[in-house]
């Protein structure tokens, strides 16, 4: 059985990730930045740990690995969700929100992505990387420069690493999500003339459940995508293809 | 047999070699009713001979896909087989290459008709069927020559796998709200008939490599598991992509 480490699991697509693999049989670490919320998604899964953990903090992200490995003897993959986001204006924006956003979107994913990836080439074995970008890894959106800069920067992220991991076996792909219905879109989707907007641009016409976008990280983190590393893929309802 | 693809129909084109067969083989063993479309006669019965014999159901339709009336025909004969047409993988292919100062208009008018028209006229008569159903999948096959040249002149190829990436966009959008998915695999050097001549030789072979960073060629089942998935549910909320499946190729 696989040991799979989730990172954002306390909520949204995390959470919805972590439930996902698990069902499959895969033995899922729950990591979020709130341990009562890893708590709550691993309760209720079987051969589940729950772990705290500050992506934006190497040591803790070292910590968080060495847990899956001590409890579950090994990492085969890991599914990096953690991820913020805070609206306002470029001029607008203050260094700390911007540090912040950075700090956890694009270096916490490069820092527990690293912690996984040592584990995995310490072992001697390869596994699966897969990191949360966004169609926002592509395209503006206006008064999310921060938010829309760390995507972008975890698509190069994922496929630099793509590059310098294929060596040990390790695959890392981005899943790219649309609009998904999570606590991070709540709000926006919850005006009516916001969410007539985000459906005006999406195909589809529908927002994403969040196991929409668990059901691609499964299938990336799985053997049927065993010739894919470094791609970008897009869970947008058809956003990009119409833009 | 029970499987993913219980009950669905699925037409694979080009089904007789390559990856086409490993689709349709793929198809045939998780529960779907495979129409192995194929320009080869003798191909076409083999593949869904072979799936049959596997337990699985299938029937072959001799097809051109560069002639409409072909087309016309190949999905009468799904529908008349099995009264309806759930998905669609748009595998017929061929790679003329050549020098440009050496193609003929005959040559361009080969390397489009099978890889563009075909391409164009299979996903009508998709979408005719698809469209009242509110439902269906469509998957085409690009290439990783639709993003950049082939490892050999063939600017032909190469203008045809661009084109297949730009319609896949182009019908995604306009077939998303009647429920329908429209996506593109682009394999990298997989290994099949098509390049078995740039893979003969041990520099041919040497030079790949050197070029994928996973250090091997793809194989067609690598290939046609990243079909099968685009015409799962899972893959429900993705449409408009061409997902690249190519060990690294692209990266650098």
């Amino acid at each position: 059985m696989a040991v799979a480490i989730v990172t954002g699991a306390g909520s949204g697509i995390g959470a919805a990730t972590a439930r996902m693999l698990s069902a499959r049989g895969d033995r899922v670490v729950c990591a979020d930045v709130r341990l009562d919320f890893a708590q709550q998604t691993a309760g209720g899964l079987p051969d589940a740990l729950a772990v705290e953990v500050d992506v934006s903090d190497s040591s803790s992200c070292e910590r968080m690995v060495e847990d899956a490995v001590h409890r579950f003897g090994d990492v085969d993959a890991i599914v990096t969700c953690a991820g913020i986001e805070k609206h306002g204006a470029g001029h607008e924006f203050s260094e700390e929100d911007f540090d912040r956003i950075i700090d956890v979107n694009l270096k916490g994913t490069w820092l527990s992505a690293r912690s996984a990836a040592r584990a995995m080439i310490n072992r001697g074995h390869g596994g699966t990387v897969v990191m949360i970008g966004s169609i926002n890894s592509m395209v503006g959106n206006p008064g999310a420069s921060a938010y829309c800069a760390s995507k972008g920067g975890v698509l190069m992220l994922g496929r630099t690493l793509a590059l310098d991991w294929a060596q040990y076996g390790i695959r890392v792909n981005i899943v790219a999500p649309g609009v998904v219905n999570t606590p991070m879109s709540a709000k926006s989707l919850a005006d009516p003339q916001k969410r007539a907007k985000m459906m005006e641009k999406t195909p589809l016409g529908r927002p994403a459940p969040p196991e929409e976008i668990a059901s691609v990280i499964a299938f990336l983190t799985s053997d049927a995508s065993s010739f894919m590393t470094g791609a970008y893929v897009p869970v947008d309802g058809g956003t990009l293809a119409a833009w | 047999m029970a499987g993913r693809f219980d009950g669905k129909v699925a037409i694979v084109t080009g089904a007789g070699r390559g990856m086409g067969r490993a689709v349709a083989s793929r198809f045939g063993s998780e529960g779907a009713r495979v129409v192995v479309a194929e320009v080869n006669a003798a191909h076409g019965e083999e593949v869904a001979e072979q799936i049959r014999a596997a337990g699985g159901e299938a029937c072959a339709v001799q097809v051109d896909v560069s002639r409409s009336d072909d087309v016309h025909r190949l999905f009468a004969a799904a529908v008349e087989s099995y009264r309806a047409v759930d998905i669609v993988v748009n595998n017929a292919g061929i790679a003329v290459g050549r020098a440009l100062v050496d193609y003929t208009e005959e040559d361009w008018d080969r390397q489009m008709g099978v890889n563009v028209k075909g391409v164009f006229f299979c996903c009508q008569e998709a979408a005719r069927l698809m469209i009242p159903r509110r439902q269906g999948k469509i998957v085409n096959f690009a290439s990783t020559s639709a993003f950049v040249s082939s490892s050999r002149p063939e600017v032909a190829y190469d203008t045809s796998k661009g084109a297949v990436r730009q319609m896949t966009v182009s019908i995604a959008a306009e077939l998303a709200p009647h429920g329908i998915n429209v996506n593109a695999v682009a394999p990298g050097t997989t290994a099949t008939e098509m390049t078995r001549t740039s893979l003969a030789s041990e520099e041919g072979v040497a030079w790949q490599l050197a070029r994928i960073p996973m250090g091997r060629v793809g194989q067609p089942d690598d290939i046609a598991s990243v079909v099968l998935f685009l015409c799962s549910p899972e893959a429900g909320y993705i449409t408009g992509h061409t997902l690249v499946a190519d060990g690294g190729w692209l990266l650098y």
